[in-house]
């Protein structure tokens, strides 16, 4: 597994500089970038680690930044740095989806606690993720007929049922139901409705 | 007639021619008596006045034979008496242009009148011999013939008309008077033809009313002529004396004459004639007294525009005393508002100040919990170690510069002008407003020229007119695109001499009509201004000497200028 990464955006040097210097000194990997445009160009998704974001910066600010990652199809856990009275930017960012915020000046340990936090949030959700592309991988052969009628059994619903619910025939039904048990490889209806839900096909 | 009357007819008739011859016979007898006693009566009763007489006396027959001479003729015509006798008249020479004396005398004999007149010789030596001479016949066929030499009774008489006339002639050309009066009456004696022309009374005029000159004379000028006149009649030792004077002319005309009148001694050396000269000096007087006008008149001019200057320097001391304490307050008053301003801004400033200064702390803390774990460690790498701290020291000095900054900012003092670097106090300024542009997501573009000459001006009124102008600038730029809110500072040689800060921001600009009034108190175009950044802006550059401007408003962003002195543009008059 990938060593994860602390990757630091902050505009004001010497808080970029001393705070690689002290997470390196506790053994962790870091990256640093003086602005979220700088860090953003450089972005990789697929690497694991957090990210400590300085509120405010020049340019693009840290919410927006949290947009952009957004969009790139993964949000690395962010960790907000604010000075004193800037509580409401952070909380801002925190709806946005940071997981935390931590006001200067801070000593080391609330930081590294955080930062543990988010790396563990990082690996835990990389891992969800793995099971989610897994199941997406075992339902993608599926036709939207089929996923259709997918989405009615995992409900719970009948042959019979769905097949009055589409205007269908029974048995057409019951083909359906058959191809997607042999598309996906799998045999029990439990098994089925785990995948299903493991694909978060439903989550917005 | 009786019997007797016809006897005695022929008697009478006898006694008639016998007395008629006896008549004649006297007569006749008379005749040869006075012939014959001519030369005795002359030798006897006349001889000793014909020789004594100093006149040249000459006797002469009808023929013009001299009969005889006297002592006086010998010695006129150079002869003696005996070389006279027997000779002929015309043996006297007479020059060449002159009647011969022959002739005369025939002439003078042929009239047979006495006869006078003149008459010119030639003496043996060929001497002209001027003669004024008289012919009488004293007896028939007896001349008498006086002359007198005249000669240098006529010579002197014409020395003397050739002199008049020169003397005419000299003074008749000459526009001075020369003139003599009685020393008593000061009636006139003399007087040359210039007179006429200085009194405008004609000379002869003055001969016939010797004394008419006086009343000619101004009035205001008689007493000192006067004087001076009396003066000279009563000093025989005066060589002279001069006075000048006015004349009015009978045609109304006015003119300054200077005499100079010295007395004139007669034989017995008493003062009986006063002598003089006397000039037209009308033109010099006038010249004189047009000169002291205008010099009178340019002395009042001179003492009045002296008086004036006098109190309008005065006047200006005192203005400018007072001006100086205006200024003094003035400049007072302005030290005190920027220092307000100055104030007022750093209280909106401070919650990014002190964000500003948990930059470093928040720095050190890391670098110290940096050591921390290093020093946990089983073996601490010390080399580290040392650098976390010397990291710590540089975020401490750091904080320290951010407190120093405040402070001077803060500072409630007398402006100090002197030279300073343009960059210093941009680089102050931009970090004084560090949080206040990153909280505004602007980026700052410093673009500070190099080698720019120093400005005169008060280091940190220089920094507040920027921190003025960039806070300006963050403010229009609050509707930009975050990722276009750019802040450019630009120090160059102004175009018109000293340096010039260009602050140019992507903000919104402003209004043209809102340009006009940029400068005026009160004056702002944000919620929350109060609008006295700029005006202060202003008046603190003016009182450097030098100017603030705006030279874009079109809507995509400003750029404020603010040029400033370099020392050898103020020299070292500024104060």
């Amino acid at each position: 597994m990938v060593k994860p990464t602390v990757f630091i955006v902050d505009d004001d040097q010497g808080m970029r500089d001393s705070l690689a210097h002290i997470l390196t000194s506790m053994h962790l990997s870091v990256e640093a970038f003086a602005s979220a445009e700088e860090f953003l160009a450089r972005f990789d998704p697929g690497r694991p680690g957090c990210l400590l974001l300085d509120v405010r910066m020049p340019g693009m600010s840290g919410i927006e930044l949290q947009a952009k990652l957004k969009e790139k199809g993964r949000a690395l856990p962010i960790i907000i740095i604010t000075g004193f009275g800037d509580v409401p930017m952070a909380v801002s960012c925190m709806k946005h989806g940071a997981i935390d915020f931590i006001e200067k000046p801070f000593r080391a340990e609330p930081l590294l606690a955080s930062i543990r936090r988010a790396l563990e949030q990082d690996s835990t959700g990389r891992a969800a993720e793995q099971i989610r592309d897994e199941a997406r991988r075992k339902l993608s052969p599926l036709t939207p007929r089929e996923m259709a009628v997918l989405d009615k059994l995992v409900l719970g619903k009948g042959v019979k049922e769905i097949a009055a619910d589409f205007g269908l025939s029974y048995k057409t039904v019951q083909t359906h139901r058959a191809h997607v048990m042999e598309k996906t490889g799998i045999d029990s209806l439990a098994e089925l409705v785990r995948v299903w839900l493991a694909a978060e096909f439903n989550r917005p | 007639m009786s019997d007797t009357d016809a006897s005695l007819a022929p008697l009478q008739l006898e006694l008639e021619q016998c007395r008629a011859r006896i008549a004649q016979l006297e007569r006749e007898a008379a005749e040869n008596a006075l012939a014959a006693t001519i030369p005795r009566l002359v030798e006897t009763r006349h001889n000793l006045l014909f020789e004594l007489s100093r006149d040249a006396l000459c006797v002469l027959d009808d023929a013009g034979m001299f009969l005889r001479v006297n002592q006086a003729a010998c010695d006129m015509f150079g002869r003696t008496e005996a070389e006279f006798c027997g000779a002929h008249i015309s043996s006297i020479e007479t020059p060449i242009n002159a009647v011969s004396a022959g002739e005369t005398f025939s002439q003078y004999v042929a009239a047979g009148a006495d006869e006078s007149g003149d008459f010119v010789f030639l003496k043996p030596g060929g001497q002209t011999c001027m003669t004024e001479y008289s012919a009488r016949r004293v007896a028939p066929g007896l001349h008498i013939v006086a002359l007198r030499d005249v000669s240098e009774r006529r010579r002197t008489a014409e020395a003397l008309r050739t002199r008049d006339e020169q003397f005419q002639q000299l003074v008749s050309r000459m526009h001075i008077v020369f003139w003599m009066i009685e020393a008593t009456t000061g009636s006139v004696l003399y007087i040359s033809p210039a007179y006429a022309e200085i009194w405008g009374q004609s000379c002869e005029d003055l001969i016939r009313n010797p004394e008419s000159w006086w009343a000619l004379v101004h009035p205001d000028d008689l007493a000192l002529l006067a004087d001076t006149l009396k003066r000279v009649s009563k000093d025989t030792t005066l060589k002279g004396e001069v006075v000048d004077f006015r004349v009015n002319r009978p045609d109304g005309g006015m003119r300054w004459v200077t005499v100079w009148a010295y007395p004139v001694l007669d034989s017995r050396g008493d003062i009986t004639r006063i002598a003089g000269i006397t000039t037209d000096i009308t033109d010099r007087k006038l010249a004189e007294e047009a000169l002291q006008r205008a010099h009178d008149e340019l002395e009042t001019r001179v003492a009045a525009r002296t008086a004036e200057l006098t109190q309008a320097n005065a006047h200006l001391r005192s203005e400018i005393t007072e001006r100086i304490k205006a200024q003094e307050q003035l400049s007072q008053r302005q030290a005190e508002l920027a220092y307000v301003q100055r104030r007022s801004t750093m209280i909106e400033m401070a919650g990014g100040l002190a964000h500003e200064l948990n930059q470093p702390l928040a720095a050190a803390m890391n670098y110290a919990g940096s050591c921390l774990t290093q020093l946990a460690e089983p073996a601490p790498d010390l080399a580290t170690v040392r650098g976390s701290i010397e990291q710590i020291i540089n975020q401490a000095e750091r904080a320290a510069e951010i407190i120093r900054r405040l402070r001077e900012f803060l500072q409630k003092r007398d402006p100090r002008v002197a030279p300073i670097e343009i960059g210093d106090c941009v680089r102050e300024a931009v970090n004084l407003l560090q949080f206040d542009l990153r909280r505004a997501r602007v980026r700052v573009t410093e673009n500070l020229g190099e080698s720019l000459p120093q400005v005169l001006g008060d280091r940190i009124l220089v920094e507040q007119v920027l921190v003025n102008l960039i806070r300006n600038a963050i403010d229009a730029m609050d509707q930009t695109p975050p990722e276009e809110r750019e802040l450019t500072i630009r120090t160059k040689l102004g175009p018109i001499g000293g340096v010039e800060v260009a602050v140019t921001d992507t903000g919104r600009g402003f209004s043209s009509a809102a340009r006009s009034r940029l400068f005026q108190p009160f004056f702002t175009t944000k919620a929350g201004g109060l609008g006295m950044g700029l005006a202060i802006s202003r008046s603190i550059v003016e009182s450097l000497k030098g100017r603030l401007s705006i030279d874009r408003g079109d809507g995509r962003g400003a750029t404020l200028r603010m040029t400033l002195p370099t020392l050898t543009e103020v020299g070292t008059g500024h104060g």
